[in-house]
């Protein structure tokens, strides 16, 4: 889900990128008072091992290849404020230091990945059995993988759209909703799966270590 | 022949150069060809996707089609230097980018990577680390 530039609209990435800075905003009000100097260097190695997993690329079935994310994690230890800023800046930084996504597509990918997907995760993780909370973690983590990319399959679907050359031909990504949601939705069911499996392993390391309450 | 048989010959002599305007006339010429190479950051070629490639600042695509099984788009530049290329595959990769063919007919991009994907994964890991270093430093003391 690194979407380059020239393939969101300026109709499209231009109001995103102001819902983007309010949300940034009111991620960072009160940060101050969330972190210490316990959480900062969890978060620290967390956001640096979202960075890492989300270049490194898993071969999947039909040819194609895809990339952990690791919103859920950051969503399930740090809550959506924290998470929607980490991944904010780890875009940031995949988009600048190796083109991986672009500039014009950051608030797309930050608000369908940091905030969508950090939201799933975290009413999943309010919403666990304290008996059993694993299927919990899981379906959450499946989601914060599923929804950002049903939602930035949709944002690419639109583009043909809403901007057309005279002749009707599209001035940005080309294919409708119908090719690309299939497209991008069944590789991350997979991917969906794998990031559950990894949030499940952190969600017991994290335990074991009573770094959640 | 009737005068109507006469008009309706001269009328289908008329049409002899449009039929033969709907043949195809081939030839087989030799010309020096650029290739432009498309590859995920794993080196998996970026096959059988989407293309188009402009002259740059050109509204309408001078080639279009598919990236053959090795990710490569093959075009025959002439004397254009500047070109622009948008690929892209319908699960959402894919690169918009501007690139200069060099007069040896050797293409470059203008955004030609000198360093590896590797080198800036561990730059980006010790830019995180070390911007939440600092950030340590401001914070207050963790619960006794």
């Amino acid at each position: 889900m690194h979407i380059p530039d020239g393939f969101i609209a300026p109709q499209f990435y231009l109001p995103a990128y102001l819902l983007a800075s309010g949300a940034w905003v009111w991620a960072a009000r009160g940060i101050r008072r969330t972190l210490d100097e316990e959480t900062i260097p969890r978060l620290a190695v967390i956001t640096a091992l979202a960075y890492a997993i989300g270049l490194v690329m898993l071969p999947l079935p039909g040819g194609t290849s895809g990339h952990l994310l690791g919103i859920g994690i950051l969503a399930m230890l740090f809550g959506v404020r924290l998470a929607f800023l980490a991944y904010s800046l780890v875009l940031l930084l995949q988009a600048m230091l190796l083109g991986a996504g672009g500039i014009t597509a950051l608030p797309v990918n930050a608000l369908a990945v940091g905030l969508v997907g950090a939201s799933a995760m975290a009413l999943c993780v309010r919403w666990r059995s304290t008996r059993n909370p694993l299927p919990a973690i899981a379906v959450g983590a499946f989601l914060a993988v599923v929804l950002p990319a049903l939602l930035i399959a949709l944002v690419l679907g639109v583009q043909p759209i809403i901007a057309q050359q005279d002749d009707g031909s599209p001035l940005f990504f080309p294919f409708r909703p119908e090719i690309v949601v299939p497209a991008i939705m069944l590789p991350h069911l997979l991917i969906g799966i794998a990031e559950a499996v990894l949030t499940l392993a952190v969600w017991r390391y994290a335990c074991d270590r009573g770094w959640l309450h | 022949m009737s005068n109507k048989a006469r008009f309706l010959l001269l009328l289908l002599m008329s049409y002899a150069p449009l039929v033969q305007s709907h043949g195809i006339e081939m030839s087989i010429d030799q010309a020096e060809a650029s290739i432009i190479t498309l590859r995920y950051h794993n080196n998996q070629p970026f096959a059988n996707v989407a293309y188009e490639l402009f002259v740059a600042k050109s509204k309408s695509a001078y080639q279009s089609g598919r990236t053959d099984a090795q990710g490569r788009v093959v075009f025959v530049p002439g004397s254009i230097r500047k070109w622009r290329i948008r690929v892209f595959s319908e699960d959402g990769h894919g690169t918009d980018t501007h690139l200069e063919v060099d007069a040896d007919s050797i293409s470059r991009f203008s955004g030609g990577e000198t360093v590896s994907p590797t080198a800036y994964l561990v730059l980006g890991v010790g830019i995180l680390l070390s911007g939440f270093g600092l950030l340590l430093l401001t914070v207050k003391r963790g619960k006794p």
